[in-house]
């Protein structure tokens, strides 16, 4: 099988260390077996909070035993100075030779990058 | 399901000159023109009087009731109209949430605004997005797109 995980986690930051406070279900389909397709899953617990204003983390951890493929994303606005790490936080970070999502991780040992950024989106699932 | 205080409305600056010109009542309808039903409190039955008295002051307290989840439109004199949400989700579009394309790195971050097929996905290599949210959510699932497939 060439998928051979696919998860997705939820984090909260106090600015040196991210802590996971969700997790998908792993799968082994459903993002990458096939070109533009639509992927979803609720975060469990299901009863996770997201307040307006705070910063979160999301995670995407793809497991292949081939070429993982690409996603839909987004990339900065052409014609601009590109930011750097003085001018604000990056959009992304990214941590290599996984096979799993932590339970909590240091800024500090994670890449930060202003590459490629996946079209990662929280759809509310229940009523605030 | 949870109510929303009708306080916690931003009024839009048309609806608020509207109403100082005139003193307008302003009056909560749902999207089809019907008469919304507004709630004394955020829990139990007892209802308030569909029709507020604005002035200077009700502006700095903002408007009195709750909501139950759904789309609405408060009018001002009848001349004009400010359409909004009281819950993550928007009923008249059905399935989905008005806030999946605000949820992403593009709110975090506005310089990553320009779609793309082709952000390269690594076996092992975990990807944190920052997001911030801009209203609260209590429940949730993450959503991704595929470009090209694992191969």
């Amino acid at each position: 099988m060439a998928i051979t995980k696919i998860v997705a986690g939820l984090y909260t930051t106090d600015g040196t260390t991210l802590t996971q406070v969700a997790e998908t279900a792993e799968t082994t389909s459903g993002l990458l077996d096939a070109a533009n397709t639509r992927y979803e899953e609720d975060f469990v617990p299901a009863t996770v909070v997201l307040n307006p204003g705070q910063v979160y983390y999301v995670a995407v951890l793809v497991d292949t035993t081939v070429s993982a493929g690409t996603t839909q994303g987004f990339v900065e606005a052409a014609n601009i100075v590109s930011e750097t790490a003085d001018e604000g936080p990056p959009p992304m970070y990214t941590l290599a030779s996984q096979t799993s999502l932590p339970a909590t991780q240091a800024i500090s040992g994670l890449t930060a990058t202003w590459d490629l950024v996946p079209s990662v989106t929280i759809k509310a699932t229940a009523d605030a | 399901m949870a109510r929303t205080p009708l306080a916690d409305v931003p009024l839009a600056e048309r609806i608020k000159q509207a109403a100082l010109s005139g003193g307008n009542a302003i009056v909560v309808k749902n999207a089809q023109d019907a008469t919304a039903t507004l709630y004394a409190a955020s829990t139990g039955s007892t209802t308030m009087t569909n029709s507020q008295t604005i002035n200077n002051f009700k502006f700095i307290a903002g408007l009195s009731g709750w909501l139950e989840p759904g789309t609405y439109k408060i009018t001002c004199g009848g001349a004009e109209a400010q359409v909004f949400d009281t819950g993550p989700y928007d009923e008249q579009l059905g399935d989905g949430s008005p806030s999946d394309d605000r949820l992403s790195v593009s709110n975090a971050c506005p310089r990553f605004s320009v779609p793309s097929v082709s952000a390269t996905t690594t076996d092992g290599t975990i990807k944190f997005v920052r997001i911030v949210p801009d209203k609260k959510i209590t429940a949730a699932s993450v959503v991704l797109y595929s470009g090209t497939a694992a191969s």
